[in-house]
């Protein structure tokens, strides 16, 4: 019997020494006592990781938007922001995923309704290679982490090999276009952001690359297109079907008829589901660029 | 003391033009002072001046002995009470409050009225015959109605001197009649003093015990009734032709303008 | 005596309908569960959502409400105008810009400036700033203030925009922020709102005569001993501390303070004593109504509770802007 308290008693003390202290992507130092078995995510571009790590059976709450939510029977939380409190309240969840940008304020309301919240905020290959392990180690499988972690890793430079001694001046300009509402209302992405860092492992050059903005990001008028006469430009789309339209945006606009890329017919599509967030699919990303590329 | 308000060489302006350009004048007590002359003349920015709303004049005025500027905001307004020409607020009101709103200077720092202060409300109510409707409200009122709820609100201030702004012009001539007429029997009843801006002619013969002539922010005439009203002043202060006649029911001046 | 009894049903089903109200939402209660949990014979997770959660939120949307109500009451007295509100004048947009500073300063020079206290300078700073130049001869006509009102709002939210593009903040959390939530307000919330709200509503009960006064036109308040500029001050600065509050809590929230006052003059006239009550009591409830739609309309999803003041207010504001009350004014 003494044994038996003694053997309880020694295993306590390593569940206790168990918890673990990790740093998230705000800098935050987070305690994690025990290993999350409910788990919601507050924004879609971290389920991926959960699926890759195979613990998606810890997840009992996605936002609206999340295509998790397509396949299986799962709470939705309603928007990214605000964030409903109260449904994630009542879910009783050990942790909250969420992202940092324009979801910082929700971190903090979740702080002080007392939930623990980790921020995954990856904004580069090197941030989603460290999130994977970093996520393996909150749900206790830091083998597992460091593996996908490592494949991922292996996959985009394997990928990216081929390209890597292409010189500079054979390597297609490339501009990618996103369009607010209307042509005159242009986002790139320039130094600092991961799709600027996936056009480069894909072999490309991006014009915009000299310049930078909010985590990579910055609107331009339609003359710096003009200006640097893009080989190819490449556009998102936000549904399947969206391709042709979202390509005719940047093709039917007159004063773009003499831009390289719309007289040689390189426009091309890419799902927003690559380019809106940093996440392991980025080794999609840089394989569909490089199709478009050579 | 006989002399309520005595103004020595007053000068105002607005940044160019001169509105006021040295006006010697006194109120004696117990007296009703016609104040005359055409649009522009000053009457009503004479008005302004004295009972405090218009600041930065120069010159000499003294109330009841003591300079106008010694004065601070209620203490004046215990003394002078003043009747404009209309009175409009932005927010509909129940009679008896406007009246109530006189007895302002009398209330201590943020206090409301007391019972003594009421019993000021009713009489006043009671003289100007506005008693009847104290529990409607302002907006339906008749323009005579509204007047005389003005002149109850002036005399709940228990003030010695009334300031009139052409306080009947907005009247048909009935009620301006009716009205200009308890203004002043009440003054003369009460012992009061009055200076009231008239834009009548024979109207401020009938009611005043001197007149007062003004033009371009000067005084062109002052004194008694049939002193003052003569050819020449209404000629030179209206651009008029005009004769003098005797009222026979009145048996004060009445004029009569012929082209 | 009809009035009192108006009154007294008003706040009756003013309080049934709070507590009715609040049992909506993503977590739905019963009203039995409601009153058990107030009382505190219920506890557990449910009740804790209802005590942490949803109670904190109703009485902050009841206290920003009433303040913004008896605020706006404040303003119409004193600039003679059934049209102003803290919102329309621009007082909110000043104390946004206020807030949003206070943030830009943590993030450019790591100094922290409270937010509540930025938020005040600028709210105070933007009613000055719409009354100087709406004033015309001693006046304020509707029309200049409404356009004084939304050039200075413009002129901050432009300002406001500038910050954060120079800052790399997110422009998203912007655009909720400037609709205005009540998601994820505390128990803190509460405390530091109630002191604000008290204080207004105690200044205006005890200056409402002047105010009245005042509302009677400038030149009769004077004649009567009354300071207008005074008067003015006291109410500026006030309802300046509850808009800073109020925006720093919940963002722009607007409306409440312009067609509040305007249903209470309705039903109680201007002069009556319970107008201000009255005032304060619709406002909160209003805003509680308000928020409960913005909580359940597209759950779980959540509205911002100033898209839904708009929706409503909007159209009283067009109404207003064509009715009696304000051509005698114009």
């Amino acid at each position: 019997m003494k044994k038996l308290v003694l053997v309880l008693s020694v295993l306590l003390a390593i569940s206790t020494v168990m918890a673990i202290e990790l740093v998230d992507d705000l800098g935050r130092l987070v305690s994690i006592d025990k290993t999350p078995g409910r788990v919601v995510i507050a924004s879609p571009a971290i389920t991926y990781y959960l699926e890759l790590l195979d613990v998606t059976h810890t997840i009992v709450g996605v936002t609206d938007w999340d295509s998790f939510a397509l396949s299986r029977e799962v709470t939705k939380i309603g928007n990214l922001t605000p964030l409903n409190l109260e449904m994630i309240l009542s879910l009783e969840p050990d942790l909250v995923l969420i992202s940092g940008g324009f979801q910082e304020a929700e971190v903090e309301k979740l702080e002080r309704i007392g939930i623990d919240a980790f921020v995954v905020n990856p904004n580069s290959f090197e941030d989603i290679y460290r999130n994977l392990t970093v996520l393996g180690n909150i749900f206790a499988i830091p083998e597992r982490g460091r593996n996908v972690a490592a494949e991922f890793r292996n996959g985009v430079l394997e990928v990216a090999k081929n390209v890597y001694n292409v010189p500079q001046d054979e390597r297609p300009k490339v501009m990618y276009v996103m369009i607010a509402g209307s042509v005159s209302d242009i986002w790139t992405c320039g130094t600092g952001s991961f799709v600027n860092q996936a056009i480069a492992y894909a072999g490309g050059a991006n014009v915009a690359a000299p310049y930078s903005g909010n985590n990579g990001w910055f609107p331009v008028s339609p003359e710096f297109v003009l200006n640097t006469q893009p080989d190819v430009i490449l556009v998102p789309y936000y549904y399947e079907g969206g391709q042709r339209e979202a390509v005719e945006m940047v093709t039917s606009y007159k004063p773009f008829a003499g831009v390289p890329a719309v007289k040689n017919g390189r426009v091309y599509p890419l799902s927003d589901s690559l380019t809106a967030y940093a996440n392991p699919r980025f080794i999609d990303l840089v394989k569909a660029l490089m199709e478009y590329f050579y | 003391m006989d002399d309520v308000i005595v103004i020595r060489d007053l000068r105002f302006g607005y940044s160019r033009e001169e509105v006021l350009s040295g006006i010697d004048l006194t109120l004696k007590q117990g007296e009703v002072l016609g104040i005359l002359g055409p649009n522009g003349s000053g009457k009503s920015t004479l008005m302004a001046i004295i009972c405090g709303i218009l600041k930065n004049w120069s010159g000499s005025i003294e109330i009841m002995g003591s300079p106008l500027n010694d004065y601070a905001g209620k203490r004046l307004a215990r003394i002078l009470s003043y009747i404009p020409q209309s009175f409009d607020p932005s927010f509909d009101l129940k009679v008896e409050t406007i009246v109530s709103f006189g007895r302002n200077p009398h209330l201590k720092g943020l206090s409301g009225p007391g019972v003594r202060d009421y019993e000021v409300i009713d009489e006043v109510m009671e003289l100007t015959e506005i008693y009847g409707f104290k529990d409607r409200f302002f907006s339906t009122l008749s323009g005579g109605e509204k007047q005389r709820v003005v002149i109850a609100k002036a005399l709940a201030q228990e003030g010695r001197i009334l300031l009139m702004d052409e306080f009947t012009s907005h009247l048909d001539p009935g009620h301006s009649r009716k009205v200009g007429k308890i203004a002043t029997d009440l003054v003369r009843a009460k012992g009061l003093s009055a200076m009231a801006v008239f834009h009548d002619l024979n109207q401020a013969i009938e009611m005043s015990d001197r007149l007062v002539f003004m033009k371009e922010g000067k005084i062109e005439a002052l004194g008694e009734v049939w002193e003052t009203v003569t050819p020449d002043i209404i000629w030179k202060v209206y651009g008029l032709r005009a004769q003098i006649i005797t009222n026979p029911v009145t048996e004060l001046p009445l004029v009569v303008f012929y082209d | 005596m009809k009035k009192i009894l108006l009154f007294i049903s008003i706040a009756t089903a003013s309080l049934i309908g709070m507590l009715w109200l609040s049992s909506f939402g993503t977590v739905k209660y019963s009203m039995f569960e409601v009153i058990q949990m107030i009382s505190g014979s219920l506890t557990g997770s449910r009740a804790n959502i209802y005590m942490n959660l949803r109670l904190p939120r109703l009485l902050v949307a009841f206290l920003i409400g009433s303040g913004l109500a008896v605020g706006g009451n404040g303003l119409q007295l004193t600039l003679k105008n059934p049209l102003a509100d803290p919102y329309i004048i621009g007082i909110s947009a000043g104390a946004s810009f206020g807030a949003v500073f206070s943030l830009f300063i943590k993030e450019m020079s790591r100094t922290t400036i409270n937010m509540d206290m930025m938020a005040f300078l600028f709210a105070v700073f933007s009613a000055f700033l719409t009354y100087t130049i709406s004033r015309r001869g001693g006046r304020i006509p509707i029309t200049t203030l409404v356009l004084s009102g939304v050039i200075v709002s413009s002129l901050f939210n432009a300002a406001v925009t500038f910050l954060v593009v120079f800052a790399w903040r997110n422009v998203i959390t912007l655009h909720f922020w400037s609709l205005g939530s009540l998601s994820g307000v505390t128990w803190g919330d509460v405390l530091k709102l109630l002191p604000a709200i008290l204080f207004q509503y105690f200044v205006f009960t005890v200056i409402r005569r002047k105010m009245l006064i005042l509302a009677t036109g400038e030149e009769h308040a004077i004649t009567v001993g009354v300071n207008p500029e005074r008067i003015k001050f006291v109410v500026f600065f006030t309802v300046s501390i509850v808009s800073a509050i109020a925006v720093s809590t919940a963002g722009l929230i607007g409306f409440v303070g312009l067609i509040i006052p305007h249903m209470v003059r309705l039903a109680f006239g201007t002069d009556n004593r319970l107008n201000l009550p009255a005032t304060a009591l619709l406002g909160g409830f209003f805003l509680i109504v308000c928020d409960t739609f913005a909580r359940t309309l597209f759950q779980p999803t959540e509205l911002p509770i100033g898209a839904v003041t708009a929706l409503v207010g909007a159209p009283v504001f067009i109404y207003l802007l064509r009715s009696k009350e304000v051509v005698r004014n114009g």
